[in-house]
């Protein structure tokens, strides 16, 4: 730890204080995105850069534009133009400083087995077939947390969905913003293709992919680019498809490879990147579920 | 040792450019004015940025990436300043 890591780590309290206790519920989501775009570099000097990119992606560009169209649409609302004063910053800030007290608490308690949990993972790496280890340990040796977090993700996306979405005008025509999206959008889909490759052997993967894809989406639905190609994406079988390619994977390993979420020898490169190119898309669709469009 | 000292000059001067461009957000007057400060100080400051990363580049292609990544930047960062600055001027401009 130096000077700089010090440093973000102050500037990182300063902002999580600043974010709970804003005025307006845009300022405290700008300060939010701020706070996800230092939290990647702080993740990136623990020299964790899966978990930046993912942070980066989903923590601060997704759950930005989230909070920031929800900001939006609360301002616009009667309670939100009735409501003169903004409620006390108290009560959520002492509910974090419990939720710390329990975090440092349990770091407290864990024995440190990260050093042996690193061995294993690279011992067992060659019989795995993947040469990263982070893909191998969320795709091989882990597959079951993998596929129930991605259950659960799709259970989120069904309880988001239960609440009325928004009706939004569709959006103004702009040629400007039309040209550079028309090849910015590409670029993007590129970017996501890439980092779903990437994963096999360095960092990368099917989650960091699927933000970039949702976001390159959103670029397209807000600039009223390829409409019908945005109304596809919306459709539910989209957000199903990982998943049931990931069970429909894992069940037939039982007859293939000897075991559930197992893979035949010589085959797990493939099917492994069979199952996150199903994710990102999944992933991605459901991503853009949560932003509940609905066209006037 | 030569181009260690070059890259610490760019990265001095991107800092400067970077310091201009958020004093200038909290400093000047209007949204418009604003704009105008982060949109050419930072990605100046971002071009010094870069150009301090090239020198250290290890191959044609790490800085070939540099440069595209300072690309796609400014055309985004022009863009969204094209689209705050329209939501502040009132009316359509007159062709």
């Amino acid at each position: 730890m130096n000077a700089v890591d010090a440093l973000l780590a102050l500037v990182l309290l300063a902002l999580a204080v600043a974010c709970l206790w804003a005025k307006t519920a845009r300022t405290g989501s700008l300060l939010f995105i701020t706070f996800g775009l230092l939290l990647a570099l702080a993740w990136v000097r623990l020299g964790a850069i899966d978990v930046a990119l993912a942070e980066a992606a989903i923590g601060a560009g997704i759950a930005g534009a989230l909070l920031l169209d929800a900001a939006r649409q609360f301002e616009h609302s009667p309670a939100g133009q009735n409501s003169a004063r903004a409620p006390s910053p108290w009560p959520p800030s002492l509910l974090m400083l419990f939720l710390a007290a329990v975090l440092l608490y349990a770091l407290s308690t864990i024995q440190p087995l990260a050093g042996d949990a690193t061995l294993a993972v690279s011992a067992a790496l060659e019989s795995s077939e993947i040469a990263h280890p982070v893909t191998a340990v969320l795709l091989v040796f882990r597959a079951y947390d993998t596929l129930l977090e991605i259950a659960v993700l799709l259970v989120a996306v069904l309880a988001a969905q239960a609440a009325p979405s928004a009706i939004r005008a569709s959006p103004k025509y702009d040629p400007a913003l039309a040209a550079v999206v028309g090849w910015m959008v590409p670029i993007a889909v590129l970017v996501a293709v890439y980092l779903l490759w990437a994963g096999s052997s360095r960092t990368g993967g099917a989650f960091q992919a699927a933000a970039v894809l949702a976001g390159a989406i959103l670029l397209a639905r807000f600039s009223g680019q390829w409409p019908d190609a945005d109304r596809l994406w919306q459709h539910a079988g989209v957000r199903v498809f990982g998943l049931v390619t990931f069970i429909v994977v894992g069940l037939s390993g039982a007859f293939t490879a000897g075991a559930v979420l197992g893979y035949p020898a010589g085959w797990t490169g493939g099917l492994v990147l069979g199952i996150e190119a199903a994710l990102m898309l999944s992933i991605a669709a459901s991503l853009l579920a949560l932003f509940g469009w609905k066209e006037r | 040792m030569f181009l260690d000292a070059l890259s610490t000059l760019l990265f001095v001067l991107a800092t400067v450019f970077f310091c201009a461009g958020t004093i200038g957000l909290l400093r000047l007057p209007d949204t418009l004015c604003r704009i105008h400060a982060l949109t050419k100080a930072d990605n100046l400051g971002l071009g010094f940025a870069a150009l301090a990363l090239i020198i250290q580049a290890e191959s044609l292609a790490a800085a070939g990436q540099i440069i595209l990544i300072w690309l796609l930047a400014l055309v985004a960062s022009a863009t969204a300043g094209y689209r705050v600055a329209r939501r502040c001027v009132p009316v359509d401009p007159p062709p």
